[in-house]
């Protein structure tokens, strides 16, 4: 997926020139990151209004998954997946406050994978719920140029926050939507 | 559920100390002025439910849920499966591999 190229073609630059910095994770031991894969949400996220900033992981075993994790908490991981690969079919509305707080331009959608990156907080079942979800309703997105990012609550359009994310998909659409 | 049907400017009581006045409807949007103490929280509904799934959601983050969702999500039939996401990755080392990874940039 687009968002992901973009990070990291923009590790291969940082590298070049300085060290990078590590984070110590909840899935993923302590890692390298690129500081463009660092994002901002200047209010936080839902239930978590303290955490303001997120460094977005992947790895070519995990794809398309990706984690979300706090710089300030180790302890904090959300695992998102790109939106498409949820809902091959899902429509992004950005209000005007959305677009303003993720300081995109007024009156235009963006378009995902190229000025946002957007994806879906995924539930990975356990003793909560057996099986893996998605919200639907109220994905995270982020401003690839500036690094800021929000969780959008989607209220035009009915989507589900617990949309089951292996109904009535194969796994050959996942694949393709990814 | 109670129904209700009230007008512009009309509003209902919740208890003693809640009130909701119908201010505006226009459209489909209907516009509410909202009355109540400060120990009341309000809050829309979807952002409760938001709220609620995002801490369900990092509860449920572990190695083992992880490696289960992957499979679902991507089973690698050719490849081997994947077993331990903290190992580093000798592939794409400016990826989020581990730390020794620039070091075989070098090397190789």
């Amino acid at each position: 997926m687009m968002a992901s190229h973009v990070a990291r073609s923009f590790g291969r630059e940082i590298a070049l020139l300085s060290p990078m910095p590590r984070i110590q994770t909840k899935c993923l031991g302590e890692v390298e990151y690129s500081s463009h894969a660092v994002f901002t949400f200047p209010l936080g996220i839902p239930g978590f209004e303290n955490e303001h900033t997120f460094v977005f992981l992947e790895r070519p075993d995990a794809h398309p998954l990706m984690f979300m994790q706090s710089t300030a908490t180790p302890k904090l991981c959300l695992i998102l997946m790109p939106i498409l690969a949820a809902d091959r079919h899902y429509k992004l509305r950005l209000a005007a406050e959305d677009l303003s707080a993720l300081q995109l331009p007024a009156h235009k959608q963006p378009r995902i994978g190229k000025e946002i990156l957007c994806a879906v907080v995924v539930c990975a079942g356990g003793e909560d719920r057996p099986d893996p979800t998605a919200n639907l309703l109220a994905p995270i997105v982020v401003n690839l140029k500036r690094q800021i990012g929000i969780q959008v609550i989607q209220t035009q359009v009915h989507y589900s926050y617990r949309h089951p994310l292996f109904a009535g998909h194969s796994h050959e659409e996942l694949a393709l939507c990814s | 559920m109670l129904v209700m049907r009230r007008r512009p400017g009309e509003s209902f009581l919740i208890g003693e100390a809640v009130e909701i006045e119908v201010l505006e409807i226009c459209g489909t949007r209907v516009k509410l002025g909202i009355v109540a103490p400060d120990s009341v929280i309000i809050q829309r509904k979807e952002s409760k439910l938001t709220r609620d799934e995002n801490i369900i959601a990092a509860r449920s983050v572990g190695q083992q849920n992880i490696l289960v969702l992957l499979h679902q999500v991507a089973p690698r039939p050719q490849g081997t499966p994947v077993k331990d996401l903290t190992e580093s990755l000798t592939g794409d080392p400016l990826l989020t591999g581990k730390s020794n990874s620039r070091d075989s940039v070098k090397k190789q």
